[in-house]
C-alpha cells in the first residue's frame, strides 16, 4: 500500500507526523551527514538559519526527543539517549504567542521581565515533561523522584511548594504557574493592570537548574547534554530575542542551545547582560542552511534521494536500488537529445520559417537600413552592402549558428568595425566550424551564450521558454528542498492534467514540465510577499532588477551570459538601498553569492547577489548563474533605493549600449553608468 | 452543557423599507468608511446618540472625517485594545446602562472582536448588531481589502488563550475563516507553520458569485495553507455569526477528540463570521488553549464594496 498517492503533495515538515519524519528521513550522503552540521552534542550554541523550506524545522524535529524515542524503536529510550549523548528538548516559539507581551498600558520593562519568566516556565515544563517521559517506569527515577522534586522546589526564589512529590506534580505546578501569568497578561487588555502577578524565580534559574538537578540524580543522564532546540525564533520581537541571547550567553552545562530561525528572524545579537552582544564564533556558531546546501556538492545526491523516497512512498520506482534510482531519475523527464549546433532544439525555426527570412535577420536588416539612413556611426558603405552582410551571417541549416553569427556581427558593429568585412569573416569561420575547423569566437559564443541565444530565438519566434529536466529543477531549488518538491508537485499535477502517467509511463512531457515550473515560479513570487519587512518595496525592487536582467538578456548584444547576478559597492550605497537588498535576501528573493575569492574594490567589500532561480522562469531568465553585472551606485539607488522613479531612464541608458546602433555615453570620470555596461567584447577576448 | 447558538435571534431587513422607524436605541455606533452601505445606515438609523469610529487603517485625513455625529478618530499604530478602551473611556464610560446598536459593516475585525469582549467585561448583556450586505465587491475576486504590509500576526487582545507546551510537534490546529484575502491567509499560515490547518468557507455566501470568488482566492493561498480539509472544507453562512459559532463548536469538539491540543482561530472572512468567532471564544474558550489570531495590516481599503442589498440584525447576547 503506498504511503502517499501523490508523491510530492506534502512539502512542509508540519504536514508530517513525527513517525513520518522518522520513516522518510533522508540524510546528506557521505560521512557526517546532517549530524555533523547540527552537532547536537556540541556544547557550543548554534544559530540554525535558513530560508522558508530549507529544512530547518525538519532537522530540528529530527534531533528532538520525540524522534529520539522513535529511533529507540520501543526499547529502552534512556539507552538511546546515552548512545546519542544528548536529549533534545524541542520548543517552538510560535507556541508562546509572544505578541501578547506588549502594550496593554504596561511599560516595556515589565513585559521583558514577565516574558523571561514565562519562557523559563515553558522551557522548564518541557524539560520536565521530556525527562518524565523518558524515565517513565525507570528505577533511577523511582528511587530519586522525591529528591529531584525537592531540588526543583529549591530553585524558586521564595518558598514554593510543588503540588506533589512526582515529576507529574511538577508539570501540574508549572502549568498552574503559567496559567497565573497567562491570565494576568491576557486580562491586562481589559483591566490595564497586571494585578498581583509575582515572578517567582530568577531569570534562567529553572532553565539551567532543572537539567543540572536531573543529571545529578539520574545517573544515566551523566555525559548526556540537554539540548534546548528552540525553533521559530522569528516569532519573537527583538526585545524578546534578547532574552534568548542572554540564555545562550549565560548557558550552564549540561545545557546548550540550538536555535532555528528564518533568515530574517534573527533580529538582534544583543543580550540583557548590560546590552552586550553575542559574538559569532565566541558565544555561538551559525549555519545558514540553504547557503550551506548551495555550496555543498552532496546537495544533488541528497535531493535525488529525497525524490526517490517520495516516489517509493507512492509505490513508484520499486525495482531499483536507491543509488541507481537516484541516477536514473533524469530519464523520467523528457529532454532534447544532444545534437550538432542545437539542431534538435531548433527544428521549430526551419519548420516555421521555411523560405522566409528569420525574425532576427529581419530585425538586423531594418537596423542596418535605419542606421545607414541616419549615418548613425555605422561602418557600412551603401545599401547594397546590407544584402552582403545579411548573406554573410545567414546559416539556414543551423539556426543557432545563424543567431551566433548575428551576435558576433553586433559585437563588431558596437566596436566600430566595417560590417561587410566582419560579415565575410563570420561567414568564413562559421563554415570552418561546421567543417570541424578552428573558430574560436564562435566556440566561445556557443559555450557561453548558447542558452541566451536559444532564449532569444524562442522569444523572437513567439515560442515559450524552456525549463526541463531534474537537474534543472534541482538547480532551481537553490539549496531549498521544499522548492524542488513544489516544482515537482506542480509538474506532476500538470502531467496528470495532460493525461500522462507521470513516473509510471513515458517521461514527463516538456509541456507539463514547463507549466509546472512557471506555476512554481509564480507561487514563489506571491509567497515571498508574505515574508519579512517592507515586503511591498522589496518585491518592487526585485521586479525592477528582474526587468533589467530580462532586457539585457534579450538585447542585441548581451554583455554577460546567463545573467542573474549583480555586484555593487556596499560602502557607497544608501542605507535605504542596502536595507531593501538585505530584506530581499532575508526573504530569499535574492541569494547571497559566496565566492571563493573575496570581491573587493578600492574602498571596501563588493557584495554579490543572485536573483533566486525560482523567480527566473517568471521573467524568462536563465536558471544557471554565469555572468555578473556590476551595478553603479546610481543604478542601485534606482532599483532598490530612493530614486526608483528614475529607473526607466537608467535602464534605457544602459540598453542603448547593448542594442543597435549602440549609442554610447561620454566616458567622463564619475559618470553615472560606468558599471560594466560599456563592455563590447566577450570576457576572455 | 454546550451552548446552542442557533437560538440566538437574527432577522433580515429590506433596506428600502421603513425599517429605521421600527426601533431606536440610546447609542448607535459605526465605523466610518466611504461605502454607501455604511453611510446610509448611519443616516437612517434612529438613536439618541450616534457615534462614528474612524479607524486609522482607512487613513482618512481630518478633513475627510465625517462631520455628522460624534467622531472618535484613533491615532495610527494603536493596538485594538488601546483604541477601544480609549474610545469607551472618552465617549461611553457607562455603556452598560444604555441600549446599544453597532453597525459592524465597516469595523476592523480585531477592533470589533475586542469591543465585544470589553462590552461583556463591562456588564453589557445584550446589544444589537447590524450588518449590511454589499451588492458587489469593487474588483470582484481581485478585491484587496487589507493593503500595505502586514506588520504582525498575533492574538487579538481579549482572545488570548492559555496554551500548553507540547513535546510533539504535530498537535496544534489552525482554523482559517477563509475570505477574499489570500495574502492574509498566507500570513496567518506562515505565522503558524507548525499547525494543521482547516479552512472554513462562507457558504451560503452573501451573494451567489461571492462563493466562487472566495474559493478562487482560497486556492491562491493553497500552497502556504495546505489545509488538511482542502477537498472538504468547513462551511458556515457568510452572514450568520451564530451558525459560524456553532460550526466552530462542533469542529473543535471533533478535533480535540482527534488530539488537537493548541487551537488557533483566524477570522479573515466576513464581519458576521468574525463576530461568530468572537462569540464562540467568549462562551467556550476563554479558559482554554484557544486563541484568535489576526494578521494586522497597516492600511485597509476605504471602499472595497459597492451597493447595499440587505441588512441583517443580530441580537447578540453576551455571557
Amino acid at each position: 500500500m503506498p504511503e502517499m498517492e501523490l508523491p510530492f503533495d506534502v512539502t512542509k515538515a508540519v504536514d508530517f507526523t513525527d513517525a513520518q519524519i522518522a520513516a522518510t528521513w533522508v540524510d546528506l550522503p557521505g560521512e557526517g551527514g546532517f549530524l555533523e552540521l547540527v552537532n547536537p552534542r556540541s556544547p557550543m550554541p548554534l544559530m540554525l538559519l535558513g530560508g522558508k523550506g530549507s529544512g530547518r524545522t525538519h532537522l530540528m524535529r529530527y534531533y528532538s526527543y520525540a524522534l529520539q524515542k522513535l529511533r529507540s524503536r520501543g526499547s529502552d529510550v534512556v539507552a538511546c539517549l546515552r548512545q546519542e549523548r544528548y536529549l533534545g528538548v524541542y520548543m517552538r516559539c510560535e507556541g508562546l504567542n509572544a505578541g501578547r507581551f506588549d502594550g496593554k498600558g504596561q511599560p516595556p520593562e515589565a513585559w521583558a521581565a514577565i516574558f523571561a519568566y514565562y519562557m523559563d516556565l515553558w522551557l522548564a515544563q518541557l524539560v520536565v515533561q521530556t525527562a518524565a517521559d523518558a524515565f517513565k517506569g525507570h528505577l533511577e527515577l523511582d528511587e530519586n523522584e522525591a529528591t529531584i522534586v525537592a531540588s526543583i522546589e529549591a530553585l524558586f526564589d521564595e518558598r514554593f511548594v510543588l503540588s506533589g512529590r512526582s515529576l507529574q506534580a511538577v508539570i501540574t505546578s508549572f502549568t498552574e504557574l503559567r496559567r497565573e501569568v497567562d491570565l494576568a497578561v491576557n486580562n491586562a487588555a481589559l483591566t490595564r493592570s497586571l494585578g498581583e502577578l509575582r515572578i517567582r524565580s530568577t531569570r534562567g534559574r529553572l532553565v539551567f537548574g532543572i537539567p543540572r538537578v536531573l543529571q545529578e540524580h539520574l545517573r544515566s543522564l551523566q555525559g548526556v547534554s540537554i539540548v534546548y532546540l528552540i525553533d521559530e525564533l522569528e516569532n519573537l520581537t527583538g526585545a524578546q530575542q534578547q532574552y534568548v541571547n542572554t540564555l545562550i550567553r549565560e548557558k550552564e552545562l549540561p545545557c546548550t542551545f540550538k536555535v532555528g530561525a528564518r533568515l530574517y528572524g534573527f533580529r538582534t545579537a544583543k543580550t540583557l547582560s548590560a546590552g552586550e552582544e553575542n559574538r559569532l564564533g565566541s558565544e555561538y556558531e551559525q549555519v545558514v542552511l540553504d547557503e550551506q546546501m548551495r555550496i555543498d556538492p552532496r546537495y544533488d545526491g541528497f535531493t535525488r534521494q529525497l525524490v526517490v523516497r517520495r516516489l517509493r512512498g507512492a509505490g513508484l520506482l520499486p525495482e531499483l536500488q536507491d543509488a541507481d534510482a537516484g541516477k536514473s531519475l533524469d530519464a523520467l523527464f523528457e529532454t532534447y537529445p544532444s545534437s550538432n549546433f542545437g539542431e534538435a532544439e531548433t527544428t521549430f525555426v526551419n519548420e516555421n520559417y521555411r523560405g522566409e527570412e528569420r525574425p532576427w535577420l529581419v530585425r538586423l536588416r531594418k537596423q542596418l537600413l535605419d542606421s545607414l539612413e541616419h549615418r548613425d556611426g555605422i561602418n557600412l558603405g551603401t545599401a547594397r552592402d546590407i544584402d552582403r552582410v545579411i548573406q554573410g551571417v545567414t546559416c539556414v541549416a543551423f539556426p543557432l549558428l545563424e543567431k551566433a553569427n548575428v551576435f558576433l556581427l553586433y559585437q563588431d558593429w558596437s566596436s566600430g568595425r566595417n560590417l561587410v568585412e566582419s560579415a565575410l569573416e563570420i561567414e568564413s569561420t562559421c563554415r570552418a566550424l561546421q567543417d570541424g575547423g578552428d573558430a574560436p569566437r564562435h566556440k566561445h559564443v556557443l559555450s557561453h551564450f548558447k542558452g541566451d541565444l536559444l532564449a532569444q530565438m524562442l522569444r523572437d519566434t513567439r515560442q515559450k521558454q524552456r525549463y526541463f529536466g531534474l537537474e534543472t529543477f534541482i538547480e532551481m531549488s537553490s539549496g531549498i528542498p521544499r522548492h524542488l518538491l513544489i516544482v515537482l508537485k506542480f509538474v506532476y499535477r500538470w502531467a496528470l492534467f495532460h493525461g500522462e502517467r507521470p513516473f509510471a509511463g513515458k517521461p514527463v512531457s516538456l509541456t507539463a514540465q514547463r507549466a509546472g515550473v512557471i506555476q512554481a515560479s509564480s507561487w514563489f513570487f506571491e509567497d515571498a510577499r508574505c515574508t519579512g519587512e517592507d515586503a511591498e518595496s522589496v518585491q518592487a525592487g526585485v521586479e525592477r532588477l528582474a526587468r533589467l536582467f530580462h532586457q539585457m538578456r534579450y538585447s542585441d548584444k548581451p554583455v554577460e551570459s546567463a545573467l542573474t547576478t549583480f555586484c555593487f559597492d556596499e560602502t557607497s550605497a544608501s542605507a535605504e538601498a542596502r536595507k531593501t537588498i538585505r530584506h530581499a535576501r532575508e526573504s530569499s528573493l535574492l541569494l547571497r553569492v559566496i565566492s571563493g575569492a573575496k570581491d573587493r574594490n578600492a574602498e571596501g567589500v563588493v557584495a554579490k547577489y543572485q536573483l533566486n532561480p525560482m523567480l527566473c522562469p517568471r521573467f524568462d531568465l536563465p536558471l544557471a548563474r554565469r555572468g555578473t553585472i556590476s551595478l553603479s551606485t546610481d543604478e542601485i539607488e534606482c532599483i532598490f533605493g530612493a530614486h526608483t522613479e528614475r529607473f526607466d531612464g537608467v535602464l534605457g541608458e544602459r540598453l542603448q549600449r547593448m542594442n543597435a546602433p549602440f549609442r554610447r555615453r561620454g566616458r567622463g570620470k564619475g559618470g553615472a553608468s560606468q558599471g560594466g555596461g560599456g563592455q563590447s567584447v566577450l570576457p576572455g577576448f | 452543557m454546550s451552548i446552542d447558538y442557533t437560538i440566538f435571534y437574527k432577522s433580515s431587513i429590506d433596506p428600502d423599507s421603513d425599517w429605521s422607524k421600527e426601533q431606536s436605541w440610546d447609542v448607535f455606533l459605526s465605523a466610518y468608511n466611504t461605502t454607501e452601505r455604511v453611510q446610509r445606515i448611519f443616516r437612517e438609523v434612529q438613536a439618541k446618540r450616534k457615534l462614528w469610529i474612524v479607524h486609522s487603517e482607512y487613513a482618512f485625513t481630518s478633513e475627510e472625517c465625517p462631520k455628522d455625529g460624534i467622531v472618535f478618530a484613533g491615532p495610527a499604530g494603536m493596538r485594538e485594545d488601546d483604541f477601544v478602551q480609549t474610545f469607551l473611556t472618552q465617549h461611553l464610560p457607562d455603556v452598560s446602562s444604555a441600549t446599544l446598536c453597532i453597525d459592524i459593516s465597516g469595523f476592523m475585525r480585531p477592533h470589533l472582536m475586542f469591543l465585544v469582549r470589553v462590552l461583556a467585561a463591562r456588564g453589557v448583556r445584550v446589544f444589537d448588531a447590524l450588518y449590511s450586505e454589499p451588492g458587489q465587491y469593487a474588483r470582484r475576486e481581485q478585491t484587496e481589502f487589507a493593503q500595505g504590509s502586514v506588520a504582525d500576526v498575533r492574538p487579538v487582545a481579549g482572545f488570548e488563550g492559555l496554551h500548553q507546551p507540547s513535546m510533539a510537534a504535530d498537535e496544534d490546529l489552525l482554523i482559517i475563516g477563509a475570505g477574499y484575502e489570500h495574502q492574509l491567509m498566507r500570513h496567518v499560515a506562515n505565522a503558524k507553520t507548525n499547525t494543521r490547518k482547516l479552512q472554513l468557507l462562507g457558504f451560503p455566501p452573501l451573494q451567489a458569485d461571492f462563493y466562487q470568488e472566495n474559493v478562487l482566492n482560497a486556492h491562491r493561498a493553497a500552497e502556504a495553507v495546505s489545509a488538511i480539509n482542502e477537498a472538504h472544507p468547513l462551511f458556515a453562512p457568510a452572514n450568520d455569526p451564530f451558525v459560524t459559532a456553532a460550526i466552530l463548536q462542533e469542529t473543535i469538539v471533533e478535533q480535540r477528540r482527534r488530539g488537537a491540543k493548541n487551537i488557533y482561530l483566524s477570522p479573515l472572512s466576513s464581519r458576521p463570521q468574525a463576530l461568530g468567532f468572537a462569540l464562540f471564544h467568549l462562551y467556550e474558550a476563554q479558559d482554554g488553549p484557544i486563541s484568535i489570531i489576526y494578521p494586522f495590516a497597516n492600511r485597509y481599503a476605504r471602499a472595497a464594496a459597492t451597493g447595499l442589498s440587505k441588512i441583517w440584525r443580530y441580537r447578540v447576547e453576551l455571557p
